[in-house]
């Protein structure tokens, strides 16, 4: 284990500026969602939302410094949630009949 | 995740003591806990009832499995009454549904169309999600996963229980649904909405206890109960392999039930959400599933509209595709382990058997909406399920090509086992040449909501799945109880068994391709058009009748086996191969009497050159005693 | 217990892990399909709506309490920190902070779910929405033949309006108050989860995640508390079960993170 070997107090700083950037993003995010994009503005959104979740899975939950199980564990989840998300997506957008919502 | 050495380091460190488990020397402990001391009193409610050892809870679950199941069978045992003699009042049992349902479902013993619904939808989900899976994936999954992998227990024994008594609450409220006012759920084992989230309310029916409501919290429980007993199991295999139990050498059965619980865990969860929004919509009036200007009888619903039903489908077919695999894929473990070790020689590729096992779990979460191509989807969206729908077909036909061709050559015993194993085969593929068909639009197009489905479906997971769970029992049997099952009574029951299962399903095929839909009570009108095969009616509930007698001689073996039955011999009565054989006859606390280590793939039989016909893994070097005696607990 | 299982302290030389970190990676894989199940609810919900609100929460809430989150989740691996240098005083204050940051959550998700039963929403005939408060109180309202709404501010939407009317009210400008006969009316109600489908969504996965909030807080008030004991005796072990809620915990964080610029911002 990763921890054993290095001094967890070493991580701190690391944590420290993980707590900023996070605080930081947040605040990004929100200002960019008062920015007339369009349907951009979902992009945006979910762009820095994924950076902020990269942040704190990757350090703040030690998933970098895992070993492969847990890697392989993840992988497996996140593709599962993307083939859940990306077909549901599809299937909506895909419908005989389909009506095309009003904007 | 491989280590490629032969026996990785911490078995040399615990410096287990070549030759084995017979090797000498009184009791100690399993491995990692040298000199702990296991005879430890408990009590008689912590012993069998609150117990944290995983044999007795798959012991647990294995019983109320088998109850569950005899219960669903006898639901369906009833409906058969009503669709042969329609509106006649049924013999026997017609004043005991009186008594029980009440004159407004059961009027002098006439089945009505709610209680047929309610029968239906139990029947389904009861059978699907409270039998077979936890017979198979629990029952057999808990009392041999830790045994073949020379585990103490399991990884989370606490845990386990917590996951034995969420599905057994989960049983008991389903149960306790048929009492409420109105009667059980009513809307198939599929509960589709918008029928779902407005079945039992309104006048008569009480807010909470009413049969959908408590469908839906019953599920809660049981998936609650999956989730927790899958994760149990993949941890253990993950982390208490036996010293030199590398991943190729685990059992085909061990690969099985991690397959079938990494689908469990990854594909019940969004079934979870759908249920919780289902619960919103009927208990706070959202309209996740009510669209708009839904209007019934008559009258707009009282909802927000703007929802959408076929969110329903998606996310209960995401989880009920994958489901239907975690019901066959555990028997083909099972099948697996019979074959080896019935045709004393290897399985003829274990690679391609456990390659096959891996792909057809990834295959089977992309696949789901193959039950909806009837739902208006669009043309590339059908094609892409299409294609993954007959590419899932390929790893099931290598699956049942590897088992076939391990017959070729083999010194076949038939044990009862190995015939249900052997009839498994064919069942299996019945079920999966019938699936076809269904899953390429055209065809599906005429045989959609007909017989033709249950026929299918049921060919895999009653004389498949159901098949190859007698003939774990039948296998693990003599380890859990030290004795065996007649062998005479057991054939009975086989024939009894493989012979009115074909009588109940074949024809149900025949009726799909006339028309017969699935659901209908007695038909009217629509049965007319069926005139030719509604004679099949009275055959397949005769068939099932009597289908329900050939399981008296089972019951009946199973009980006098228990106390009576012939005492084994041996610790490894089978002569068999896996690490569970290397455990005392019934197996105490912790398993294993001595450390054990793998120094071998799981199937060697007949090895050239040996003085027996079978290596266990667990020998380094060949033992020289012909058959191990029964060591003492 | 009375079993010895193996791995349950130390790590397993080829995986690098202990069993219960296993067990919660696993766990927390089945919470991604869980809430992965809501998000594609979410999203096809939305695809098929004719009209899906922006900025109807209010946004300044919602990220002072994603502050707050954030700010648990560093006092989170910090108790783990001082855990594995064995600094018990320091690990119970971080511990106690992150347990008060979960509270100041709560509270605050409790306000912003008040102040929306006080709203409400109203969709005429021609499908013309209209949100305000009421002019008369609820149990008129249901008897009542109008609706005497005083409409929402033009600005009600933009941040300096909602942060104003955290602390009370602000000015009305120019709206007046409304009648609305009820023949007009296509669907009226407050904003509970019936109100639409964005409100359904809205309090079923803030609500579900408010679960788990509560859920962690129970998990680490115990390690804060009574399971703090085991420090005397293991503490390694403790350290590794910390490890395993702070997982947990900072899980639930990572939920919030998707949550809020999908319910609050887009
Ligand atoms: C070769 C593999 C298989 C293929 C191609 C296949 C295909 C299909 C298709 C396309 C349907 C939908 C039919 C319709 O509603 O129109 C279906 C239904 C079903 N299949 Fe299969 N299947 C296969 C294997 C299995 C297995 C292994 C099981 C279970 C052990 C199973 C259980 C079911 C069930 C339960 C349903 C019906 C669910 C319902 O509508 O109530 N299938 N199958
Ligand atoms: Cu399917």
């Amino acid at each position: 284990m990763s921890e054993e070997i290095h001094d967890p107090r070493k991580q701190v700083p690391a944590y420290v500026k993980v707590f900023g950037l996070l605080l930081l993003l947040a605040v990004i995010n929100v200002a960019a969602s008062y920015l007339p994009l369009g349907g951009g503005n979902i992009g945006v959104g979910l762009l820095v939302a994924g950076a902020q979740a990269i942040l704190a899975l990757g350090i703040l939950m030690h998933f970098f410094s895992e070993k492969k199980t847990v890697h392989h564990l993840m992988a497996l989840a996140i593709a599962s949630v993307v083939a859940l998300l990306v077909i549901f997506v599809c299937c909506y957008a895909d419908q005989l009949n389909s009506v095309t919502p009003v904007k | 995740m491989k280590e490629e050495t032969g026996v990785p380091q911490e078995m040399n460190e615990q410096g287990v003591a070549t030759g084995g488990p017979h090797g000498g020397g009184s009791g100690t402990a399993a491995h990692g806990a040298g000199h702990h001391e296991h005879q430890i009193e408990l009590s008689w409610w912590r012993h069998y009832v609150f117990s944290t050892d995983h044999k007795v809870i798959g012991i647990q679950y294995m019983i109320t499995s088998l109850l569950v199941a005899l219960f669903g069978f006898g639901l369906m045992v009833v409906m058969r009454w009503q669709l042969s003699f329609p509106g006649k009042p049924v013999p026997v049992i017609g004043p005991l549904l009186t008594a029980v349902f009440g004159a407004n479902l059961a009027p002098g013993g006439v089945m009505t169309p709610n209680l047929y619904n309610s029968f239906g939808a139990i029947h389904g989900t009861m059978m699907i999600f409270m039998a077979i899976v936890p017979a198979l994936f629990a029952g057999f999954g808990n009392f041999v996963v830790p045994l073949q992998l020379g585990a103490p227990d399991m990884a989370f024994p606490r845990l386990n229980m917590a996951s034995f008594w969420s599905f057994f609450v989960g049983v008991v409220i389903m149960l306790g649904s048929f009492l409420v006012p109105g009667g059980a759920a009513k809307s198939g084992w599929t509960s589709y909405p918008p029928l779902a989230d407005i079945a039992d309310t309104g006048m008569g029916f009480e807010p909470i206890l009413n049969g959908q409501t408590l469908w839906l919290i019953g599920m809660a429980f049981n998936i609650t109960g999956s989730l927790l007993g899958s994760i149990n199991i993949i941890a253990t295999i993950i982390q208490l392999r036996a010293p030199g139990l590398q991943w190729m050498r685990l059992p085909v059965f061990v690969w099985s039930e991690l397959v079938t619980a990494f689908l469990l865990l990854l594909a019940f969860p969004p079934l979870e959400s759908a249920a919780i929004m289902q619960l919103m919509d009927r208990l706070f009036g959202t309209s996740f599933f009510s669209p708009d200007g839904l209007i019934i009888g008559g009258r707009h619903w009282p909802a927000s509209g703007g929802g959408s039903a076929l969110l329903w489908q998606h996310l209960f077919w995401f989880l009920g595709h994958p489901e239907v695999y975690v019901q066959i894929l555990p028997t083909m473990g099972i099948v697996g382990e019979v074959f080896a070790n019935n045709t004393r020689k290897p399985l003829w590729s274990y690679k391609i058997f456990v390659y096959s096992l891996l792909s057809i779990g990834f295959l089977s979460m992309v696949v789901w909406a193959h039950h909806m191509y009837m739902t208006g989807m669009g043309q590339s969206i059908t094609t892409f399920f299409q294609i993954f729908t007959t590419v899932i077909s390929m790893p099931s036909v290598l699956l049942g090509t590897v088992l076939l061709l391990s017959l070729w050559g083999g010194s076949i015993r038939l044990p009862t086992p190995m015939l249900f194993a052997l009839a498994w085969l064919p069942m299996f593929g019945i079920g999966g040449l019938t699936g076809l068909p269904l899953g390429w639009t055209p065809s599906d197009m005429v045989l959609h909501d007909t017989y033709y489905v249950i026929g299918h479906f049921h060919y895999m997971m009653a004389p498949a799945s159901i098949m190859g769970l007698f003939a774990g029992l039948y296998y693990w049997f003599p380890k859990a109880t030290g004795r065996m099952m007649n062998d005479f009574w057991g054939k009975v029951h086989f024939w009894m068994t493989i012979i009115f299962f074909n009588g109940v399903f074949f024809p149900m095929l025949i009726q799909g391709f006339n028309g017969v839909h699935r659901r209908w009570y007695d038909g009217g009108a629509g049965w007319q058009m069926a005139q030719p095969v509604l004679w099949l009616n009275q055959v397949m509930s005769v068939s099932a009748w009597i289908l329900a007698l050939g399981q008296i001689p089972f019951i009946i073996n199973f009980f006098w086996s228990i106390w009576r039955g012939k005492k084994v011999t041996s610790d490894n009565p089978w002569q068999a191969t896996t690490l569970e054989w290397a455990t005392p006859t019934p197996p105490g606390h912790g398993n294993f009497l001595h450390p054990v280590a793998v120094y071998r793939g799981p199937y060697e039989y007949s090895a050239p050159g040996a003085a027996r016909d079978f290596l266990p893994q667990w020998e380094q070097e060949e033992s020289r005693v012909a058959e191990p005696k029964l060591s003492s607990v | 217990m009375e079993l010895e299982i193996p791995y349950t302290v130390t790590a397993r030389p080829d995986t690098g892990s202990y069993n219960a970190k296993i067990g919660i990676w696993l766990f927390l894989a089945s919470e991604v399909m869980l809430f992965g199940g809501f998000f594609s609810a979410y999203i096809f919900l939305r695809m098929g709506a004719t009209h899906w609100p922006h900025h109807l929460l209010n946004v300044p809430m919602g990220l002072f309490n994603t502050f707050v989150l954030i700010t648990s989740s560093i006092t989170m691996v910090m108790a783990w920190t001082a855990l594995k240098m064995r600094q018990f005083q320091s690990y119970r204050r971080w511990l106690a902070a992150t347990l008060v940051c979960g509270v100041v959550f709560l509270g605050i998700k409790s306000m912003e779910y008040k102040d929306k039963f006080h709203h409400y929403g109203v969709i005429l005939n021609n499908g013309q929405e209209i949100t305000g408060h009421l002019e008369m109180t609820p149990a008129e309202a249901m008897k009542s033949s109008t609706l005497r709404i005083l409409p929402d501010a033009e600005d009600a939407g933009s941040f300096g309006y909602q942060l104003r009317s955290i602390f009370g009210r602000p000015a009305a400008g120019e709206e007046k108050v409304l009648e609305i006969p009820k023949s007009d009316i296509q669907w009226w109600s407050n904003f509970t989860p019936r109100y639409s489908t964005y409100l359904a969504t809205y309090f079923t996965m803030t609500g579900l995640h408010g679960l788990h909030i509560i859920g962690g807080l129970l998990v680490l008030g115990f390690f804060w508390g009574p399971g703090a004991k085991l420090y005397r005796t293991n503490p390694e072990h403790l350290a590794n079960r910390v490890e395993v809620a702070g997982l947990f915990w900072h899980f639930v964080d990572l939920v919030w993170i998707f949550l809020f610029p999908t319910l609050y911002l887009l």
